[in-house]
């Protein structure tokens, strides 16, 4: 039950305290009102439940019953405060037909106190009791018959107001007791009072109200009956200090019913996919969860797999028989079975599908249902009996051979391992000791012949769909039938499942959905988003969801997140401002233009009251104080609701001292803080308004929070944060880290951490005097936070102008440390329901956290209640999956989504480190991409990915929402390829999905290649350089000997001109010296002119001869023929010996150095010198030839000759210079690389032959 | 009287064969040249029988001064000096028209000698000059001139002399006189005149 400290109010109610309030009579209620406030003092100090007992108790002929009570309460005579005691009771009985006696009873000791129930001589519900002024024996005489509002119409005409106790109809009783000392006390009795949200004692109907005095003490509570009937059975008894104490506002809470109540279209919240979604076939006719988590659609045309966004369809490219999937069931083994209506059992494992059919021993090709036991066998139930499947063979199970030809409807191993199986036509049995041992119950045996579904739920109970239309429930040992709804002739339960709440739901083939509540089973309307009305298969995911499979498509239950209260709510149009509950259960709401309005938990109504002109509605802010008051500030004044249940009688305007607050917060003193609109801020203490002067700034006061420690928090919209500490003002803006000074809210957590929300920069955080700045660039949805709120699991909760985000605080933790980069808040917007995403703000308080927990965000357009209990941080990690692999566009057949082995413990899937295929990839530059999925339910475009090839990416990439990895080349090597999914809290889940990649290689990519490749390169290039400088070495060499050759030719020339001339001029000279003499004779002188004369001509004969060797112009072997043949010729002119020559017309123009030719010349005078001298010739014959190779000059005469042998041994001693010098002249051809041949024979002549090779090197460099 | 007119760029070689000429009994240098310029100006008016020219001369050489003259005045005997026997120089004299030529280190009987058979129409030819004549003709033929060309004696007659037999043996060979071998040679030159100038003309107009 609740507390509601608001309540507190430290002054009790007294007569002086009456004549304080101000009373405006509103109808007849008023006086009622001013005696309950004179006789009921209303102590709501620290409402409490005393005792309580909520179970049920049987009072049946139990005599003087016994105390239930053991002392946990009582009172006696001097007791003066205020008791409530509640309790509910369901009669088993009806008055009418029996006499007898049930009533809850105070004992004071033994002594009868006072009775509520059914007194002995009464026929409707009583009171009765002792008076102390008529004390009487244990019998009590008296009796009061109890008001009420349904009454009964007597048998005699006379319309009392009484209501008797019937069999299936309960009451609830909340009866008060104001202790008076030393007097009877009083009494007041409320006979299924209402106990909603907002209720009140003081608004319960008169009509069931029944007061009087009597003497309430006691010490004990007995529970009695006695008499005929089945007893009453009472529950849920409470004694407590407050009426508020018995208050349900469950109720208070938006559920499904009451949101959107006209139409009920949004109650029910289903995803759909159809076939424009991609569904592929349909009708549904099976539906299973695999291990890895997809989900697998079995329908009329075969099989299709889910993955939240995908359907993939497996039909008979893949093995299974194009057939009717009936059923479809995953075992132990991670092998998915698949039964078709008439073509056997398919087992889909590794990849490999199996098929067996009554070939294989199955007793028919029909599958009908499909189960394992604790054992591991396979249970198949088809439409002829029951099979066994064990180590992959089939047995026969023999307690099964009484089913045999049987159709078996339904098989289920439940919580314990038990199997349970429907046969039609005969029962249901639960298999137990090797024994089936059926399922009996009173009346229900012909319907148990006839069953369609079985399920056991969480609590032990065994529903069964069976008959036409029912559903019965065995619960322990009674059996329930429950009738569905049907409007179709056939419409029996075809499945039944549970949510993980608990929900039981049933499919019917014809009659819809169905929801098990309150006691039986209601249709879900059609206008929820259901696909189509025959259902055949119903699934609760792993996530706990519900998914329907329809004949025309797929439904997915949606949780409904958020509750949106608006016009059709009767909030009226427009924006909603402040907020605030004014008791628990019941929040006032506060729109500009338009007025206050009152939700009590299932609608809104408008608040006439005093205080609120038509003209003045300009409401901002609204704070519920910790004495109840409930402040309102308006534009122009500030009203003050001491009892806001009251509203429409008692409000007292305060005309505070400046118009235009905006802002309210009530400090630990109890003194109102008030801003305004114009930057000024007053405190109102006991009555009076003090200004804060010194806070200079002009911007409005958009929030005010009193901190703990008696500093106080001040946001303005403009002028940044301020701090008053002690009366003083510390201002805190950009200068110290405030990304923005213009806030719009201010909320202080339980850790003295102030969050700030900003107009412009997000989300900002002070603590320990540092700030923290979180915006859209990490994360959040928008940069203007108009409300901030916590819930109790540590979240913020934001409203902003683009929605409601929920962020972890320790996330914003990680985040300011750095820790990470970005958040992923829970984001609400439109597409949950809001039907506007802007909430406002720019007033405090802003946004509203209710006592049960809800919060509530206004908004442009209405009210947002969000329930943060069911978002709850899903620890559910979506399972990463590797499905394709496309080389070059091209998938790989030899892998098919290679799923982690996982192994199930205890219900938890742990990834199992697994060995990983490997993808051969042919050498050469190939595309790869990696097809990937997240398999997730709740929100599947929301999964984030991120992957990694290990071997080329040096960190994971993040891969967002997208949903394939792409590599363009991957060099040859071995990599591994890895992808993680994550859930929404951003935590990753550690899967083991991935593949080995190996690249092979070309040859000429493999290290050895390469390495050859690579010593061959710098072999060759070593190679490359040796010759190039052994050329340019070579080169040089030439050049030098080119210049060597050069210098030698120089020396010669100096040589020769030296010897030849210088000798020759020397003799010139001494000659012309002489011949100066003037004392020579005439024939002398003439003599010595002759001899000069000669002289200098053989200096110009020598000087010819030294020129045509040097003129590099007769480098040809062109002159050198013509001028050897011409020096020949003037040799032989004088000496009469005939010369003749015979030198070829053309001669190849090849070169022949000065060198050479020197050589050449000098050994063909050497041969001429022979001649002339030693041979004795008349004719002498120079000839010449050339040919292709070799140039010959050939000397001959027809002289004597001489003897060879003889001729070398002169030559080799040593020889004069103009001697026979025929080792000369075979050096020097030798010099030339030539040849020099000498023939001759006495008597015959002699043939000299010079023969020079013309491939002499004749570089030209 | 034969008149010899000298045009050599060196003095003191010009006065000593101006000496040595007019000290010979029939010989009469009437002019000396220093350079190819006055020399044609002033030849045209002396008209001397035999010229004698240096075939390096500063400025115009010899060669080129030759051809001129032979167009100024056709029938002069010129006689090329030249200090070394370059047969490429001399052979081009001789084909832009000179009549002969001589070393200047030749003794001055030799020199008499041969400035009188140039007078007498003699054209002297060396061996090695007659291997050229025949190469230039042959080279004529090759490239189709169809202007001149030499009669089988005379290339005979340049064949002998090409392997070096003296007038004599090709007299003796050929069985021809001594004078006609002249007449022959001097033919021989003109064609070579005729050959060259053409070719100076074709190229002329080539260009």
């Amino acid at each position: 039950m609740l507390r509601s400290p608001v309540f507190s109010r430290s002054s009790g109610l007294s007569p002086c305290a009456l004549k304080r309030w101000e009373t405006r009579v509103c109808s007849q209620t008023a006086w009622l009102l001013v005696w309950w406030m004179a006789w009921m003092p209303a102590t709501r100090a620290g409402a409490v439940i005393l005792w309580n007992d909520p179970d049920t108790t049987l009072a049946h002929e139990n005599g003087a019953g016994t105390d239930i009570l053991g002392g946990a309460v009582k009172r006696d005579d001097t007791a003066n405060d205020t008791l409530y005691f509640k309790f509910h009771v369901d009669p088993l009985s009806d008055k009418d037909t029996e006499e007898y006696f049930a009533a809850f009873e105070l004992y004071d000791g033994d002594t009868e106190r006072l009775g509520i129930g059914n007194a002995m001589k009464a026929w409707a519900y009583s009171a009765f009791f002792h008076s102390d002024e008529t004390s009487e024996s244990n019998s009590p005489a008296g009796y009061i018959d109890l008001h009420t509002l349904t009454p009964e119409s007597s048998t005699g005409g006379a319309s009392g107001s009484y209501q008797y106790p019937r069999h299936g109809v309960g009451a609830t009783i909340v009866l008060k007791i104001q202790y008076v000392p030393g007097e009877d006390d009083l009494v007041t009795v409320w006979l299924n009072p209402d106990l909603g949200p907002g209720a009140n004692e003081a608004y319960q109907p008169e009509g069931l109200t029944t007061r009087f005095n009597a003497n309430a003490s006691f010490d004990e509570i007995r529970l009695r009956h006695a008499g005929r009937g089945g007893g009453w059975a009472f529950r849920d008894l409470a004694i407590a200090t407050a009426f508020s104490d018995f208050v349900d506002v469950s109720s208070a809470r938006p559920s499904e019913a009451t949101s959107g109540a006209p139409g009920g279209a949004r109650a029910f919240n289903f995803q759909c996919w159809q076939k424009e979604q991609g569904l592929p076939q349909s009708p549904i006719r099976a539906l299973a969860q695999t291990h890895d988590g997809y989900l697998w659609i079995g329908s009329d045309d075969g099989l299709a797999r889910f993955d939240g966004l995908r359907f993939v369809a497996f039909g008979i490219q893949e093995g299974i028989k194009s057939g009717p999937v009936s059923t479809l069931f995953e075992d132990s083994n991670d092998a998915l079975w698949i039964g078709s209506a008439d073509s056997g059992l398919s087992c889909r494992q590794n990849n490999q599908i199996t098929t067996l059919t009554t070939r294989d021993g199955l007793p028919a090709d029909a599958i009908t249902a499909l189960a394992e036991d604790s054992a591991g066998r396979l249970w198949i139930g088809t439409s002829a009996g029951l099979m066994l499947r064990h180590n992959g063979q089939l047995q026969p199970l023999n307690a099964a051979e009484t089913f045999k030809g049987q159709r078996i409807t339904a098989l289920f191993k439940d919580r314990q391992g038990q199997m349970w199986v429907g046969v039609k036509g005969v029962g249901v049995f639960q298999y137990v000791n090797d024994q089936f041992v059926p399922l009996r119950g009173d009346s229900t045996d012909e319907l148990l012949k006839d069953s369609h579904c079985l399920l056991m739920d969480r609590m032990g109970r065994i529903w069964i769909g069976a008959g036409e239309d029912f559903v019965l429930c065995h619960d322990g040992d009674r059996w329930h039938h429950y009738r569905i709804p049907r409007n179709q002739a056939k419409s029996h339960v075809s499945t039944l499942a549970e949510e993980s709440d608990g929900t039981i739901w049933a499919g019917s083939a014809g009659g819809g959905l169905l929801q098990f509540k309150e006691g039986k089973f209601a249709a879900i309307p059609t206008g929820s988003g259901l696909a189509g009305n025959l259902i055949e298969s119903l699934l609760a995911d792993r996530e706990g969801r519900l998914w329907v499979g329809t004949d025309a498509g797929l439904n997915r239950l949606r949780r409904q997140s958020l509750f949106t209260l608006s016009q059709s709510e009767g909030l009226g149009f427009g924006a909603a401002q402040g907020l605030a509950e004014v008791t628990p259960g019941v929040v006032w709401v506060g729109k500009p233009n338009d007025g206050l309005y009152r939700w009590d938990g299932k609608s809104f109504n408008r608040l006439s009251t005093a205080g609120l002109s038509p003209h003045d509605s300009q409401i901002t802010a609204l704070l519920v104080t910790r004495d109840g008051y409930c402040w309102v500030a308006t534009t122009n004044s500030l009203l003050v609701y001491k009892d806001p249940i009251a509203a429409a009688d008692e409000v007292k305007v305060i005309k505070s001292a400046k118009p235009g607050i905006i802002s309210l917060a009530e400090d630990r003193d109890g003194s109102l803080w008030v801003g305004t609109c114009e930057g000024t801020i007053w405190q109102r203490r006991e009555g009076k308004w003090l200004e804060q002067t010194n806070f200079y700034q002009t911007n409005a006061v958009t929030a005010i929070v009193p901190d703990s420690d008696g500093s106080t928090w001040i946001g303005t919209g403009g002028n940044g944060l301020f701090r008053l500490v002690n009366g003083s003002f510390r201002h805190i803006d950009k200068s110290e880290g405030l990304l923005s000074e213009m806030i719009r809210t201010l909320y202080l957590d339980t850790q003295d951490t102030l969050w700030i929300g900003t107009a412009d920069e997000g989300l900002s955080r002070w603590r320990n005097g540092h700030i923290a700045n979180f915006t859209t660039r990490e994360g959040l949805p928008d940069n203007n936070i108009s409300q901030i709120l916590e819930d109790d699991a540590g979240r913020l909760w934001l409203g902003s102008s683009g929605g409601i985000a929920c962020v972890n605080k320790r996330r914003l933790d990680e985040l300011a440390s750095g820790r990470i980069s970005t958040v992923y808040p829970l984001l609400f917007g439109r597409a949950e329901g809001m039907l506007s995403e802007e909430c406002t703000g720019g007033f405090y308080p802003a946004g509203l956290k209710t006592k049960s927990g809800l919060l509530w965000f206004s908004t442009l357009k209405g009210v947002v209640v969000v329930n943060p209990r069911v978002q709850s941080t899903s620890t559910f990690m979506p399972n990463a999956v590797l499905e394709e692999v496309l080389v070059d566009g091209v998938p790989d057949p030899t892998l098919h989504a290679s799923t982690p082995k996982i192994t199930r413990r205890d219900g938890q899937l742990e990834p199992r480190a697994s060995v990983l295929e490997t993808l051969r990839i042919t050498p050469g530059r190939h595309r790869v991409e990696f097809r990937y999925t997240g398999l997730g339910f709740d929100a599947p475009e929301l999964i984030r990915f991120r992957y990694r090839l290990e071997g080329l990416d040096t960190d994971w990439v993040d891969a967002g929402t997208r949903r394939t990895a792409f590599y363009s080349y991957l060099p040859p090597g071995t990599y591994q390829f890895r992808v993680e999914a994550c859930n929404r809290d951003g935590v990753w889940a550690d899967s083991r999905a991935g593949l080995e990649l190996l690249v092979l290689r070309h040859f000429w990519q493999t290290w050895w290649f390469i390495t050859l490749t690579g010593l061959c390169f710098m072999i060759s290039v070593g190679g490359a350089v040796r010759i190039v400088e052994k050329r340019k070495l070579q080169r040089r060499l030439k050049h030098l000997e080119q210049e060597h050759a050069l210098e030698r030719e120089r020396t010669r020339i100096a040589q020769d001109l030296h010897d030849e001339m210088g000798a020759k001029l020397c003799r010139i000279s001494f000659l012309s010296e002489h011949a100066r003499r003037g004392d020579l004779p005439p024939n002398e002188l003439q003599d010595q002119i002759t001899s000069i004369s000669d002289a200098s001509r053989e200096v110009l004969h020598s000087l010819d001869e030294i020129v045509w060797a040097v003129n590099p112009q007769n480098d040809t072997l062109e002159h050198v023929a013509s001028y050897i043949g011409q020096y020949a010729l003037d040799y032989f002119q004088m000496t009469g010996i005939q010369c003749e020559l015979d030198i070829p017309a053309q001669l190849p123009s090849y070169p022949i150095s000065s060198q050479n030719r020197h050589h050449l010349f000098l050994a063909t005078h050497e041969a001429l010198t022979n001649i002339l001298k030693h041979s004795g010739a008349a004719h002498a014959k120079i000839s010449m030839i050339s040919g292709n190779a070799a140039f010959e000059i050939n000397i001959s005469d027809d002289g004597r000759g001489f003897n060879l042998p003889a001729a070398k041994l002169r030559s080799e001693s040593p020889a004069t210079v103009s001697g026979d010098g025929l080792s000369n002249m075979c050096q020097r051809l030798a010099d030339i690389g030539g040849r020099c041949l000498i023939e001759s024979a006495p008597g015959q002549g002699t043939n000299i032959r010079f023969v020079i090779a013309l491939n002499y090197p004749a570089k030209d460099v | 009287m034969i008149s010899v007119s000298i045009v050599d760029d060196e003095k003191e070689l010009r006065q000593s064969i101006t000496t040595f000429v007019n000290g010979s009994p029939g010989f009469k240098c009437v002019s000396a040249y220093g350079s190819a310029e006055t020399a044609l100006k002033g030849l045209t008016a002396d008209q001397p029988d035999v010229v004698l020219m240096d075939i390096n001369l500063g400025g115009m050489n010899g060669i080129e001064c030759v051809e001129r003259l032979k167009v100024a005045v056709p029938e002069m005997q010129i006689l090329m000096l030249t200090v070394y026997e370059d047969t490429d120089q001399i052979f081009k004299a001789l084909a832009a028209g000179a009549s002969g030529y001589l070393l200047k280190r030749s003794s001055p009987t030799t020199l008499l000698q041969a400035i009188r058979e140039v007078q007498s129409g003699g054209s002297p030819m060396s061996s090695s000059i007659a291997r050229k004549v025949v190469a230039s003709f042959q080279k004529a033929k090759q490239t189709g001139e169809k202007e001149v060309h030499l009669s089988p004696r005379e290339e005979m007659v340049l064949n002998c002399l090409a392997k070096g037999l003296t007038y004599k043996a090709i007299a003796d060979q050929l069985g021809i006189s001594i004078d006609t071998i002249r007449t022959y040679l001097r033919r021989i030159y003109e064609k070579l005149h005729v050959q060259s100038r053409t070719e100076a003309v074709a190229k002329y107009l080539r260009q």
